[in-house]
């Protein structure tokens, strides 16, 4: 019973760690760019920036089961890199259509504010980056979750971050030609900059 | 003398504004992500400029006769499935040009399969076009990739490595943090902030007509 306990436990902490490491140190925005334009879409109104992480964080998450799953496989085909993005979209797009109907029975009432994000979230950046890099670093099945809830919060405090300063930003005390997207870009850089001051390095791609 | 020409082939001007000026990319950071972490050099800026229009111009052009009468969903995951299965040739010719792209580019390369051009821009802007300006457009967008790929990847590779496509040039000092993704971010916003310059200076009012509303105010 112990060992069930402290089995539990390192999991636990090992769970933790994986999703604390890709929300901080491997930024999906702030890192990897990945899902840049959607972020900066999304900042203009603040209140989609949750539902639009639960949502990102549930497409991540199958999709980025289902590439851990059928990988044994499609490593074993001649030439897998050429293979991989056309496997990689039609999972991504049996989860997409798998959502929306989930979606449209599950959660009625809120169906009209999702449809929007789920068609935004689908085929993102973070959602295809995050099934590479899920093979890429290795991750073991157990890690799989954390690592999908560390890109969804991850990118939704990214956003957040990018939202506190985009209406300071996007004011008349700005040069006109700097006003809206290229401070905005500037500020990520910055932001990105004090990201890289946790890693020390590159990160792999 | 300039603007006064810009504003009388206004017209014709618009239409080439996608090359830089009006630049999605520059505009709302469409396919931005390769462009600011592994566009570092001459030789990726190139791989990258020729993985993407080769992509994005034959995506568009195949995934056009899709009927419009399919739900939207769908005709999203047919057009991002057009665009991974050209991703094989044009990834495997990217390799054939500049050999160990591939490898370099990891996932940025695979990425471009679904760029926000290729998901978002195809349905809703590329297809309700006509033919000919639709190829235009896509001729001008992927242009436009190459233009500010190898702006970036020069001046990355020049002050980061003190190279230019690999040869060595003699500059007192490099920046190698030029090479690291938050430079990319902060060189695209000062690309950006000039495309807007530039934009903004060539369709101010004449000087004549700004001092008469400043009379009338």
């Amino acid at each position: 019973m112990n060992e069930f306990f402290l089995s539990l436990k390192d999991a636990f902490l090992n769970s933790t760690v994986t999703a604390l490491t890709v929300i901080f140190v491997e930024n999906t925005i702030f890192t990897r760019a990945l899902g840049v334009s959607t972020a900066f879409s999304l900042v203009k109104k603040k209140g989609n920036i949750f539902p639009f992480g639960l949502v990102l964080t549930w497409i991540t998450l199958a999709s980025s089961f289902l590439s851990f799953s059928f990988e044994p496989t499609i490593s074993q085909l001649p030439s897998a890199y050429y293979w991989r993005p056309i496997l990689y979209v039609l999972m991504i797009g049996a989860v997409y259509i798998l959502t929306l109907y989930l979606c449209s029975t599950l959660f009625r009432r809120f169906y009209p504010t999702l449809r929007p994000m789920i068609h935004l979230s689908a085929f993102n950046g973070a959602v295809f980056g995050s099934m590479y890099l899920c093979n890429l670093s290795r991750y073991r099945m157990q890690d799989i979750l954390p690592f999908s809830l560390g890109i969804g919060i991850g990118f939704m405090l990214a956003v957040y971050l990018l939202s506190l300063g985009y209406d300071r930003l996007n004011s008349d005390k700005i040069s006109p030609s700097f006003r809206g997207f290229p401070i905005m870009l500037i500020y990520t850089g910055f932001l990105s900059l004090a990201f890289y001051g946790l890693i020390g390095h590159e990160l792999a791609f | 003398m300039i603007r006064r020409f810009y504003q009388s082939h206004r017209a014709l001007f618009q239409k080439l504004d996608t090359l830089w000026l009006r630049s999605p990319i520059l505009t709302k950071g469409l396919a931005i992500a390769p462009l600011i972490v592994v566009c570092n050099s001459l030789q990726r800026a190139y791989a990258l400029s020729l993985c993407y229009g080769f992509m994005l111009i034959l995506t568009v052009i195949f995934s056009r006769p899709i009927p419009q009468t399919l739900p939207y969903t769908i005709r999203v995951i047919l057009d991002v499935s057009i665009a991974a299965i050209l991703f094989a040739p044009s990834s495997f010719l990217t390799e054939l040009l500049f050999p160990g792209s591939l490898s370099r580019l990891g996932l940025y390369l695979p990425l471009l399969t679904v760029s926000s051009l290729i998901v978002q821009h195809t349905p809703i802007r590329f297809h309700r076009m006509p033919f000919r300006s639709m190829v235009l457009d896509l001729i001008l967008n992927a242009g436009g990739f190459f233009l500010l790929a190898v702006c970036m990847g020069f001046v990355r590779e020049l002050l980061g490595r003190g190279q230019i496509y690999g040869t060595e040039i003699s500059i007192s000092f490099t920046v190698p943090a030029i090479l690291l993704p938050f430079s990319g971010f902060l060189l695209m916003g000062m690309a950006a902030a000039l495309a807007k310059k530039v934009y903004l200076f060539l369709n101010r009012a004449p000087k004549v007509k700004r001092k008469e509303k400043k009379n009338d105010e």
